[in-house]
């Protein structure tokens, strides 16, 4: 009895457990499906949906005469998954993985298979799901490897993973690189890629993303996406040829003088546009490399090219004139306790105003401004900042540096300001402050800012025109200004710049020598000197501006032998290397015969107007196509062969398409057919060859 | 013979069960079809992937039931030390042939087919304590045969440690369960276990006083309400005692002996610290597919936690989790009663048994699907923390599937028999 119920009772408490947890299991159920269903529901959702920042394609940068001088590449991380499905089974990876380490090896070459193998075998036995194998990898090498042992199973079940991102790169390497300069994440950027960073860059896009089998995330449902809009081309003033030339110049004469740094402008007179800047820095002996700006940003004493700016105000004032004469005495003045000297040992003797710029007297010129404006320093300090010397030129992109011309009213100011100042001392300019002033009495005393960006273009259509800014439209009379010109090309001819004098052409400009000061020990510590030139070219018709800065040359420190042979070289290679200014080619006539010159088609209108300016008598029994200007049509799909790209272009964005565009020349062949009325806003791709 | 055949066609087999063995087997290959929906191969019946696999699987282990229910029922008496140590000699072989997957030696390849020997041991296993306990069944239960008992049950849960597969190991422990029905364990023991196992929990939970405190109250409670012998106050009281110093030791122990990653493990479980990308990944995975069912579920075929992969082993150990999320409370409560249904029968028809072979045998196989089906479903909600094991009829895997099957159909075949079979061990 007593057994029989103790069995009984054995197998009621079996019952009983099983009852209870399968209560207790439903009651977790209960909760977690019904009371807080919503919650685990949320969470659902948002791991299996996502927003992912879809990337926009960054605008490139262009020289003026088209070459790219920016652009972006795709470039991958490989990645990889050890448990990835295919490879899962032990037998399959061990058997391949040797095979996929001496394909990375051999591809790398920076690890041997050995150790390749070691690495992939750990990350195996740590279960790495994102082991990192390369960095950096090539668009071309990604296809490549994808071909490899284990990585050829499939995309999903190879387990490699290509992380995509875009790579800043500068096909002409050094060139220009810091004025193209560079943005990147945590670092300040600089140059155009930085100024413009609000149009190259564009705005990323938003897509919302699905995760489905395999691990993979698609796009659910591309009208919720937020398009990205891709980044505007910037075209620069910069021309590729003469950066070339400038930037060879300058290099080569660093290393020859061994000097600290140095940098040239080189700017149209007549647009302010910047054709070439370069900029080098002694890294080690004999290696340069553009590491900063000086162009820009080196507010620094100029020295003796400042003396044009003390001669234009002294003629203009009426105090002198080219032909006063002045007595240099045997080379040294003294004046308020300070003895100046001239270069020239001995002294130049009774000599004109002109003669003593051409060979650059210091004794002469303080001599003639304090003599006019020692009564009245201000009258002078203050027709200077007239010149707008003392402003910032309002560049395009940030850094420039700030100038500084001193008035009476400047604490610093003492009694030796007024000749220091007149000389290219107790002042700050910068290179291109300095070449901008040079440029105004180039261009007829008109004075216009330097640019360096000339358009913005969005698919080919530009969306921002940038015209140089006018500081002044005279800054001084015609009189003067024509003075000032003679003057400089004197120095050229027969003065301390005959370095720069060429049988081709005439040059004007002005040396300049100043001793630096060596920073917390002024001018007593030891002498650095900087050697410039300022000046223009073809005297007679002014093209040109340009100015070479170098800074602490060991080998000789005369303008003169320095910077003067850089500005000559430059010089005479841009100038064989432009066909614009060559006189002879505006006579060209085109013959008037039967052979019709071949147009690109367009514009009837246009056509016209080109023939009938290069003298043409066009022959309409030729012509065959009729206009189409008029059949324009939005979503209808123009016939573009035969086009330009510019034509193309502008017919295509009338009729609301977008264009992706391969090849130059004429258009051969396009992706839609003509004629066709189709939807808006559809992307049309053009061949022209 | 002719009365054998009548038998076997006729009212002797128990139809409720195989009924819910075939409705478990279905539910599983539709939850396979989800877990493992592939889009180039969507059809339930398509052979290269694992639902059509599992179709196979379903088809053979019918075939295979259907030979177990025609053999003579004493084969499987008879049978039984042969095929345990058949068993562990595959065991053993396992471990030097054995082809590693996902990092447990565990199977041995036969041309296309996969064998996994633990799977088969839990069978031997429980046909062996069915047959030894039954030869003892004369005597009162001592602790000899309990000890012989416990160690035909370690044997192969040591050899399957070694593979390492602990999930398996710990599945051979409910056949403990075996040992209280047949009186070798006393009721005391268990309930022993119990508090203690309850203790432990409290006090990872909770600090060490607070426990003790409540023990303490609850003593004075039975002190007050019991009859205030000497002997009740005095057990009580050393009751209380060994509590305490418990209590004082698990939290010295979990503090100062356990690694910090169990610790984590420890936490996680039991919701102390939230860690969705570490240790409590899975789990959570597992809450948010289930969770996210709600109370009708998703749909057939539209789980997006179980479609996307979120959750690991989903066709195997997790598979509770698509049932969860396509089908709501609803469906995994009806899984759950099913399941229930099964155990109870189960429980029923092993009581009604005369031989004690059968009876014993009946318990084993209680204990092991049930031990299945509460770790299982447990990891899945969260109540007891990851093991790997499958859920018996439904996970994905044939191996699992057949010897589950096996196990199932030599309980149905001995209590169809139950009428001619009075003395088996005279046998």
């Amino acid at each position: 009895m007593n057994i029989r119920t103790d069995i009984l009772l054995r197998a009621y408490i079996s019952f009983g457990i099983m009852v209870v947890i399968a209560l207790a299991v439903l009651y977790k159920m209960f909760i977690i499906q019904l009371v807080q269903g919503d919650k685990w529901a949320a969470m659902a959702d948002s791991l299996s949906t996502r927003y992912v920042d879809i990337e926009p394609a960054r605008g490139n940068i262009y020289s003026v005469d088209g070459s790219l001088l920016a652009t972006s590449v795709p470039e991958y991380d490989i990645r990889m998954d050890l448990l990835a499905p295919g490879i899962i089974d032990d037998d399959v990876f061990y058997s391949k993985v040797d095979s996929l380490a001496r394909s990375l090896s051999s591809f790398f070459g920076d690890k041997s298979s050995a150790q390749y193998t070691r690495l992939l075998r750990s990350a195996r036995t740590q279960r790495n799901r994102y082991f990192l194998i390369k960095r950096d990898v090539s668009y071309q090498s990604m296809k490549k490897m994808r071909a490899f042992p284990i990585f050829n199973l499939g995309i999903m079940k190879g387990g490699m993973i290509a992380e995509q991102k875009n790579k800043r790169i500068l096909p002409f390497k050094t060139l220009a690189e810091r004025t193209i300069g560079y943005k990147n994440e945590h670092v300040q950027p600089v140059g155009l890629e930085g100024a413009y960073a609000n149009y190259i860059d564009g705005e990323g896009g938003k897509r919302l993303v699905q995760r489905i089998a395999g691990g993979v995330w698609m796009p659910v449902n591309p009208d919720m996406d937020v398009a990205p809009v891709d980044g505007a081309d910037i075209i620069s003033t910069i021309d590729i040829g003469m950066q070339d030339v400038a930037q060879r110049a300058l290099e080569n004469q660093l290393i020859k003088s061994n000097a600290d740094n140095g940098c040239v402008i080189l700017m149209e007179v007549a647009t302010g546009e910047i054709r070439a800047v370069a900029n080098y820095t002694k890294v080690s002996e004999g290696v340069y490399q553009e590491k900063f700006n000086y162009a820009i940003a080196q507010s620094a004493e100029p020295g003796s090219t400042f003396k044009l700016a003390s001669f234009l105000v002294a003629i203009e004032d009426g105090k002198i004139d080219t032909g006063t004469v002045v007595d240099t005495e045997d080379g040294t003045y003294r004046v308020a306790g300070k003895t100046i000297r001239d270069s020239h040992n001995g002294g130049y003797g009774k000599i004109s105003a002109k003669r003593a710029f051409e060979v650059s007297s210091n004794t002469a010129i303080t001599k003639l401004i304090y003599t006019h404006y020692k009564d009245n320093p201000a009258e002078f300090t203050k027709h200077l900042r007239r010149l707008h010397l003392n402003e910032k030129l309002g560049l395009q992109f940030p850094g420039e540096g700030s100038p500084l011309i001193k008035t009476p009213e400047s604490k610093s100011w003492s009694k030796l300001s007024l000749t220091q100042i007149s000389y290219g001392y107790e002042l700050l300019m910068t290179p291109l402050q300095m070449l901008t002033f040079y440029n105004a009495v180039a261009n007829d005393g008109k004075m216009i800012a330097p640019l360096f960006v000339r358009e913005i273009r969005r698919l080919g259509n530009t969306i921002e025109r940038y015209q140089a800014r006018v500081i002044d439209e005279s800054i001084a009379s015609a009189t003067t200004i024509k003075k000032l010109q003679e003057m400089l090309v004197g120095t050229v001819e027969h003065g301390t710049g005959t370095v720069a004098k060429n049988a081709l052409f005439k040059v004007a400009g002005k040396t300049g020598t100043a001793q630096m000061a060596d920073g917390a020990l002024g001018y007593r510590g030891n002498v650095r000197y900087q050697a410039s030139f300022a000046g223009y070219f073809p005297a007679s018709n002014p093209k040109y501006s340009m100015i070479v800065v170098i800074q602490n040359p060991r080998n000789g420190y005369y303008a003169a032998t320095v910077a003067g042979p850089v500005f000559n070289e430059i010089a005479q290679r841009v100038y064989a290397g432009d066909i614009s200014m060559y006189q002879s080619y505006n006579s060209f006539k085109s013959a008037n015969n039967n052979v019709q010159p071949e147009t690109k088609r367009g514009s009837q209108e246009a056509i016209n107007r080109l023939y009938a300016e290069f003298g043409v008598t066009r022959n309409n029994a030729i012509e065959t196509t009729p206009s189409e200007d008029k059949d324009i049509k939005i979503g209808k799909v123009p016939d573009l062969i035969g086009m330009g790209l510019k034509d193309a272009l502008h017919v295509l964005g009338n009729a609301g398409f977008k264009v992706s565009v391969n090849g130059k020349g004429k258009v051969v062949n396009q992706s839609l057919a003509a004629g066709e009325q189709l939807a808006k806003n559809l992307l049309i791709s053009i061949e022209l060859k | 013979m002719t009365n054998t055949n009548r038998k076997f066609f006729g009212s002797d087999i128990d139809w409720l069960t195989i009924f819910l063995w075939l409705a478990l087997c279905v539910i599983g290959w539709f939850n396979i079809h989800a877990a493992v929906y592939d889009i180039e191969n969507p059809s339930i019946l398509s052979l290269n992937t694992n639902y059509g696999k599992q179709f196979i699987f379903i088809l053979s282990a019918i075939v295979l039931g259907v030979v177990i229910l025609v053999i003579d029922s004493r084969f499987y008496s008879s049978i039984a030390p042969v095929f345990y140590v058949i068993t562990l000699l595959l065991l053993i072989v396992v471990l030097f042939i054995g082809r590693n997957v996902g990092g447990n030696q565990a199977w041995i390849e036969l041309g296309l087919f996969r064998l996994q020997p633990s799977e088969f041991a839990k069978l031997a296993a429980c046909l062996m304590l069915a047959k030894y306990l039954n030869i003892n069944s004369t005597k009162n239960p001592n602790l000899q045969t309990l000890a012989v008992g416990i160690l035909l049950l370690l044997i192969p849960v040591i050899l399957i440690m070694l593979q390492p597969d602990t999930g398996s190991a710990l599945t051979f422990f409910a056949l403990i369960f075996v040992f209280y029905r047949e009186g070798y364990v006393p009721g005391k023991v268990l309930l022993i276990g119990g508090i203690s196992i309850a203790l432990f929990v409290l006090t990872l939970l909770y600090t060490e006083w607070i426990v003790i405190a409540i023990v303490g109250l609850l003593t004075i409670a039975v002190i007050y309400f019991s009859k205030k012998t000497r002997s009740n106050i005095i057990s009580s009281v050393v009751i209380f005692i060994s509590a305490s110093i418990y209590v004082l030791g698990v939290d010295f122990a979990y503090n100062n002996i356990l690694q910090s990653h169990q610790r984590n493990r420890v936490e996680v479980l039991l919701g102390k610290i939230d860690d969705p990308r570490g240790e409590g990944y899975n789990v959570n995975q597992s809450l948010i597919a289930i969770g996210s069912g709600q109370l009708l579920g998703k749909g057939y075929l539209e789980g997006t936690q179980t479609k996307y992969n979120f959750v690991p082993e989903q066709s195997t150990d997790f598979i509770f989790c698509t049932i969860g999320e396509e089908w709501g409370f609803v469906g995994s409560a009806t899984l759950v009663l099913i399941y229930v249904g099964l155990l109870l029968r189960l429980i029923h028809i092993a009581e009604r048994q005369r031989s004690s072979f059968a009876r014993i045998y009946g318990y084993g196989v209680v204990s092991i699907l049930f031990f299945h089906f509460f770790i299982n479903i447990g990891m899945t909600l969260g109540i007891v923390p990851v093991i790997g094991i499958p859920l018996p009829f439904i996970s994905y895997g044939g191996s699992s599937l057949w010897s589950f099957t096996i196990l199932l159909f030599i309980l149905i075949k001995l209590d169809a028999n139950r009428k001619g079979l009075f003395n088996i061990q005279s046998i």
